[in-house]
């Protein structure tokens, strides 16, 4: 599924304005990896998802991607049509590309909304509309998934069960993704590599491959991992300490 | 349970102007008492029935090119800037005359017949649903762009799968208001061709019969409110249907 092309920023600049949010950007997004930004707010996370989007264009420098890459979204916000059933804003993508629509319910099945299908987003609680939304996403089979803190307004058990579901289906469906987020655990938990970028105009200031640790509810508990939040905290509060 | 506070009131109203023009502390020729529109209403029980049913046609007729226009020039104007910009200046404009100015030259162009008073109801009602529903189509959160530019949407599928849907609530809203504004509109062409409830409204008026001009006054009431309960019931069969009222905060 994941195209062998990787995703390449060289010296990119995406500015709002007079403001340069990105600044001599560089990064190389290997296929079929888990990579993790991590960042204060306002340090430009979310503008490199859009670039890989192709949401927003650059303002210099150049962004190589995969000629024929597909991408799919995940936003902060479900972003599900309250008109549309379960069932139909999973299907949208299809529409819109003009495609044949699939069944639905191997999805539905797998993402616990089988019995949701007919219902609509106002009746769902926080944590469906986040799974109907990751559905939506993933049912087109994109090579890359990105994913703009998709888990931030849910509560924490929501949270911790989201972070499991989309670890599970990035192991089996093997797509590139791209992930944001404020916090260091579900970083550490989710990614295979960690990315931080600096307070001021997006450097990145630490990139590492991160251990990979079993699919386990203990994991978050385990030394190792406990460990790994710890030191990487360090690095992350630095770039907190930046003067901005 | 919710009809109670409204009813109570009403009933308090009634019976405080019978009490009070009964006792003659305020002259019944002034402020008639409800027993008096009662009469009144019998009495010109052939000419009130007809010339209901002509206010309310032309109403109905009016309102419904309003909506029409309103509705088609919204739609035109979210999909041509250019034609936006040159026209809806005049619009805000035209809003801005009086009808009761400008039926005298609709008699000139239309003549003495329903069209003038259809014409006028419609000039009247027009501009709150051209206004609700340009608004309610350009109001769309950048974030369901996104998510639609994401899949390559055509400017025609983000209209009529996005912006369409996302407008119901203003335009709703708007149809609303111009529901109340097409009787005003027709009552006001009424005046100047010399027909239904506003022709009697103003009958009344010469003959010095206040009861008659109540009674007009409570029928025309009537008609703007089974306006509104009619929209009110559509709404709530659309949202039946689809709940395009639902509001995703929690």
């Amino acid at each position: 599924m994941s195209n062998p092309s990787p995703f390449q920023f060289h010296q990119a600049v995406k500015s709002f304005g007079p403001r340069p949010v990105l600044e001599d950007f560089n990064l190389l997004i290997r296929p079929g990896e888990f990579t993790v930004l991590l960042g204060p707010s306002g340090c430009g996370k979310s503008t490199v998802l859009r670039l890989l989007a192709a949401l927003e264009p650059l303002t210099a420098g150049r962004l190589e991607r995969p000629a024929a890459a597909s991408v799919s979204f995940v936003f902060q916000e479900p972003r599900l049509l309250p008109w549309r059933t379960v069932s139909e804003n999973i299907l949208l993508p299809f529409e819109l590309l003009k495609r044949p629509k699939p069944d639905p319910r191997p999805w539905l099945e797998k993402v616990g909304l089988m019995d949701a299908r007919d219902l609509y987003p106002h009746q769902l609680s926080g944590g469906m509309r986040m799974r109907a939304s990751l559905a939506r996403a993933l049912i087109t089979r994109p090579d890359v998934l990105l994913l703009d803190e998709p888990l931030a307004a849910l509560d924490e058990v929501t949270r911790e069960d989201l972070q499991d579901f989309i670890r599970s289906l990035w192991r089996e469906q093997g797509f590139t993704a791209v992930f944001v987020t404020h916090s260091l655990r579900e970083a550490v938990f989710l990614g295979r590599r960690l990315v931080i970028l600096s307070r001021e105009r997006g450097r990145v200031v630490h990139d590492e491959i991160l251990p990979a640790f079993p699919e386990s509810p203990e994991t978050r508990s385990c030394k190792e991992f406990q460990e790994t939040v710890s030191r990487l905290s360090a690095h992350f509060r630095a770039t907190l300490r930046e003067p901005s | 349970m919710r009809f109670w506070p409204p009813l109570a009131a009403f009933l308090i109203l009634v019976a405080g102007i019978e009490l009070i023009v009964g006792q003659g502390w305020v002259s019944g020729t002034l402020l008639p008492a409800p027993s008096q529109i009662g009469a009144a209403m019998s009495e010109f029980r052939a000419e009130l029935w007809r010339a209901s049913l002509e206010t309310l046609g032309a109403s109905v007729l009016g309102y419904l090119l309003a909506a029409l226009c309103g509705f088609s020039l919204a739609v035109l104007f979210s999909l041509a800037s250019l034609l936006k910009r040159a026209v809806l200046p005049f619009a805000i404009f035209f809003q801005t005359v009086p009808v009761i100015a400008i039926a005298p030259l609709l008699i000139i162009y239309l003549g003495f017949g329903l069209q003038t008073v259809v014409a006028c109801a419609a000039i009247v009602a027009v501009f709150p649903v051209l206004a609700n529903t340009l608004i309610g189509l350009e109001s769309i959160d950048p974030g369901d762009l996104d998510l639609f530019h994401i899949y390559g949407a055509t400017k025609m599928q983000i209209f009529l799968k996005l912006r369409l849907p996302r407008a119901y609530v203003a335009v709703y809203s708007g149809l609303k208001v111009a529901a109340g504004l097409s009787v005003i509109g027709t009552v006001a062409g009424e005046f100047v061709t010399g027909s239904g409830l506003g022709a009697l409204i103003d009958s009344g008026r010469t003959q010095q019969r206040t009861d008659l001009v109540f009674a007009a006054l409570l029928l025309l009431s009537l008609i703007g409110l089974g306006l509104i309960g009619l929209l009110k019931l559509f709404n709530f069969t659309v949202n039946r249907l689809r709940p395009l009222n639902a509001s995703l905060k929690d």
